[in-house]
């Protein structure tokens, strides 16, 4: 006797898959009918396999990763699925589970004093928690390469002894523990799966603390598209990343939050004053995601991605009047060498700036110097996709520290952490995203989820609540 | 509609008299005393001047009793001056009623639907105008309907439970001809709600009074709970070294033995003997290998898993499985959940050596004699990994293969973790069913007889 369980979660329903016209003449007709089909990024089939209601131990996860491997440093996430891998080998601090909250899985939080959090480190030696502490400080520096320092901004003197990081909250901040979740913020070493060298298969790293994973090991293949879903769909592969099976598949039985957000920022007096109109005027959200996106997105009209605008958010006020006249400027775009979607983006942007008579130069570059220009505010224009915490007041002052307006936190994160109530609190950075969407230098384009495929052997797969599939979880049925 | 929700449904009306679920963690007693409540409550409504006589009938005498005791008190209580009438249907209730100087008549039908305790009836005059002669006529008022419901619980599902009239049927033992098979109606309640997930459970009489306590460990202790779901005494477990490899899927081994706790946490170490008196578990000594079939057995971790292998000088075991069930009665049977969902019976353990191979099988499995005829049931949930509605199937004793006696759709929750109980002096066993909830805490489930 078998009975069949679906176990499947989480996508925004209203996300949609485009397609890049680079890409379209290597999709057959049949496919393009497939994706236009697909509204799921993280998917799982019903499954009669048997699993005596406990995961199994044992064999091994393929995964077929329609990207290049990402860098296991957290602060190098280029998108969703790199990031959910990367998590193997570099764990967050804690699981934010959508049902459960914080799980803790390699710390423990505990607030010893309400203007006090304490970090207790599970496993690793005597060094990982000066290590961690060490990287926050860097993170936490104006020099730092990464918005996600404004996650540590509540965050006074970090220190570091046994096993154990105390910091002291500036001000209240309800939300911190949530935000201690962000994969940013995590180790660069010790998760679930141990990487021996770069081409080798993970192996279940016995001595992780919350357990081994459940596979032996996990083998990663990468190539483009097709490759991965040929994978996929001969079963050679157990799992699809970045790319849609062959066939389609039917809707996800739960949404999952589209978190991992891009953003065009701009520095006004390198693209002048009246950038900001033309841009409002001139770039298209919604072109974009069905043009030029090939992932599960959605459009972002507000700051903060639907996920976390609700749906009370009302669309931001149209730039309206006549166009301001042309300035025959000339701007450099720069955008991540490695997103080929990131690419297509700029080129779709360089197109529509030039009708306005913008010259705007696409330069692609390293994601190091990229990150580097940012600090520096060497750029006139530039790309960059982030991971948003899904707690709108933390993700409102990752907003403002990508614009460049870290001297916005105090006064903005103070009075949104006074608000105990969480409800109120979040109806409130709402509020804040909206009033700040205007002065912000910077125009929010679309936001990502993972583009996920599963085998019916596979279960357990589950997202966390910033989206991301949670791949230490899984386990493959006896099939 | 899914595959299993439909199933399940299915199963339920097949059945008819499965009465499934309970939700809430009230004290003993609180479902029926809020529906007395409330069924009061309406009573007191639409009636100005007492006496006021209550009626109450359900399948139990004791809960009928029980109802209608607590109805006309909570009416004296507002200067209604309740009164019982204890009558053998409710037309012969509203002629005594009527005898016994009694205004009104509330006549109350109590049971249960879907987990909760219902109460349905009406509300009648029963004074009789002198001018009507000899023909009864009603009053115009009052008259209205009655409804009333709360969710029920363990206390509920006792007072449903005691009042057996009917003989069970009584197993041979010997082989030879059974009883003709009594129909058996069977329901569930909840009785503990626990902050973690319950990882093991076992069941024993620890302090010898001749009904068992329940025995739930948790992810950081061992609860020790009465038969009504009382807590009685906790033992911390989070002071064991922890395992040199730790465990992801939570899970651990429990049992009594000889009316002392042997435990053994997956992610700990050592495992522990507890005594239970004065109120407190006390630590025996300590177990450096899990404790299994009431002290038949024992065995070991498998480093990092959810598994547990035996020396197969010790019992020639079909392979490392998640747990072990055993029965005691004439002869000792077991149930070792494997895999998969794979499973093995084995007919006079642990002589008889691997057993019979069972299929589908899920991780809440447990043998229990619920209609105490001395043989037991198979109760087993869902072998699927996470099913959108769990299931719990019950099989008699014979060759694997045959459909459930019966199916239970779980309210909500895996059910992960099953034992068999003595929570009364009855013949019959309970069974204990352990669920996981999606927001980590758990329920302790408890599955009885409720009628004949």
């Amino acid at each position: 006797m078998s009975l069949s369980g679906a176990l499947s979660r989480e996508i925004d329903p209203t996300l949609r898959s485009g397609h890049s016209p680079a890409r379209s003449a290597h999709v057959s007709s049949t496919r393009s009918a497939a994706r236009a089909l697909l509204v799921l990024s993280l998917f799982l089939t019903t499954s009669d396999a048997l699993a005596a209601g406990r995961p199994r131990y044992g064999g091994t996860l393929r995964v077929a990763l329609a990207s290049p491997v990402a860098e296991a440093d957290p602060l190098s996430i280029d998108r969703p699925e790199t990031a959910a891998l990367a998590a193997l080998l570099a764990p967050p601090l804690c699981r934010l589970d959508p049902q459960r909250g914080v799980v803790p899985t390699v710390a423990e939080l505990t607030h010893p004093q309400p203007n006090r959090v304490q970090l207790l480190l599970r496993g690793g030696g005597p060094r990982r928690a000066s290590d961690l502490a060490a990287r926050w400080s860097t993170l936490s520096q104006p020099g730092a390469f990464s918005p996600y320092r404004a996650l540590l901004a509540p965050l006074r003197g970090i220190t570091a002894a046994a096993g154990t990081i105390d910091a002291a909250l500036a001000f209240p901040w309800p939300d911190l523990d949530r935000s201690l979740c962000h994969p940013a913020l995590g180790f660069t070493d010790g998760g679930p799966y141990t990487a021996p060298t770069p081409r080798a298969p993970y192996l279940a790293n016995l001595s992780f603390p919350e357990g081994r994973p459940f596979p032996d090991r996990l083998l990663l293949t990468t190539g483009d598209d097709r490759r991965s879903a040929r994978l996929f769909a001969t079963r050679q592969a157990d799992l699809l990343f970045g790319a849609a099976p062959d066939e389609a598949q039917p809707p996800p039985a739960a949404p999952a939050p589209a978190l991992f957000a891009t953003y065009l920022v701009y520095r006004s007096a390198h693209a002048g004053t009246e950038l900001r109109t033309v841009l409002e005027q001139s770039v298209d959200a919604q072109d974009l995601v069905q043009r030029f996106v090939t992932a599960p997105a959605v459009p972002m009209t507000q700051l903060l991605p639907p996920a976390l605008m609700g749906g009370a958010a009302a669309p931001p006020a149209a730039f309206s009047g006549p166009a301001p006249r042309a300035p025959a400027r000339e701007l450099t775009l720069l955008y991540d060498a490695a997103l080929d979607e990131h690419r297509a983006v700029a080129e779709r942007i360089q197109v529509r700036l030039h009708d306005r008579g913008y010259k705007v130069a696409l330069k692609p570059v390293p994601r190091a110097e990229l990150g580097a220009r940012w600090a520096t505010g060497d750029f006139d224009l530039l790309l960059q996709s982030l991971l948003l915490p899904p707690a709108p007041a933390a993700a409102l002052a990752v907003t403002m520290e990508l614009a460049g307006r870290h001297d916005l936190l105090a006064v903005e994160l103070t009075g949104l952490g006074s608000i105990a109530d969480g409800a109120a609190r979040d109806a409130r950075a709402r509020e804040r995203a909206a009033s700040l969407r205007a002065s912000l230098p910077l125009l929010p384009l679309y936001a990502r989820a993972p583009e996920v495929s599963a085998s019916p052997t596979l279960q357990g797969l589950r997202s966390d609540a910033f989206g991301l599939p949670m791949l230490d979880q899984v386990f493959l049925s006896q099939e | 509609m899914s595959r299993a929700r439909a199933g399940a449904l299915a199963a339920t009306a097949l059945l008819g008299a499965l009465l499934m679920g309970a939700s809430g963690a009230p004290a003993p007693g609180a479902a029926v005393e809020k529906l007395a409540l409330q069924v009061a409550g309406e009573i007191a409504g639409r009636v100005t001047e007492g006496p006021l006589a209550v009626h109450v009938s359900s399948p139990s005498p004791v809960l009928s009793r029980a109802l209608a005791t607590l109805i006309a008190a909570e009416l004296s209580r507002r200067g209604l001056g309740g009164m019982v009438v204890d009558a053998p249907d409710a037309v012969i209730a509203e002629a005594r009623a009527r005898d016994q100087g009694a205004r009104a008549l509330a006549r109350v039908n109590a049971g249960l639907e879907r987990g909760q305790l219902v109460a349905r009836g009406d509300l009648l005059g029963t004074w009789v105008n002198f001018w009507s002669g000899r023909s009864p006529t009603r009053p115009p008022q009052p008259a209205a309907v009655l409804e009333a419901a709360a969710e029920a619980d363990a206390h509920a599902l006792a007072l449903l439970a005691a009042p057996v009239t009917a003989p069970i049927a009584v197993g041979t033992g010997g082989g030879g001809e059974r009883p003709p098979p009594v129909k058996v109606q069977i329901a569930s309640a909840v009785l503990a709600k626990l902050p973690s997930a319950i990882v093991a459970l076992a069941a024993g009489d620890l302090d010898r009074d001749g009904v068992d306590e329940v025995v739930a460990v948790t992810e950081d202790e061992v609860v020790v709970m009465a038969a009504d779901g009382r807590v009685l005494a906790r033992h911390d477990v989070k002071g064991l070294p922890g395992a040199s490899a730790p465990v992801r899927d939570p899970i651990a081994a429990a049992t009594v033995v000889q009316g002392q706790v042997a435990y053994f946490h997956a992610r700990r170490a050592k495992g522990e003997v507890l005594a239970y008196g004065g109120g407190a578990l006390r630590v025996v000594r300590e177990l450096e290998e899990v404790p299994l079939a009431r002290g038949l057995l024992s065995g070991r971790w498998v480093p990092g898993e959810n598994l547990i292998s035996v020396d197969v000088q010790r019992w020639n075991a079909p392979g490392p499985f998640h747990s072990l069930a055993v029965f005691e009665g004439g002869r000792t049977d077991a149930v070792a959940v494997l895999p998969g969902g794979a499973g093995a019976r084995v007919r006079g353990f642990p002589a008889a050596g691997s057993g019979e191979i069972l299929t589908g099988i899920g991780a809440g499995t447990a043998l229990f004699d619920v209609d105490g005829d001395g043989v037991p049931e198979l109760a087993t949930s869902s072998a699927a990994y996470a099913p959108e509605v769990d299931e719990l199937r019950v099989y008699v004793d014979g060759p694997w293969g045959a459909p459930p006696k019966w199916q239970l759709a779980v309210a909500r929750g895996r059910v992960m973790v099953a034992a068999a109980a003595r929570l009364d002096r009855e013949r019959a066993q309970q069974l204990l069913l352990g669920t996981w909830l999606a927001d980590g805490t758990s329920e302790l489930l408890v599955i009885r007889r409720v009628a004949p």
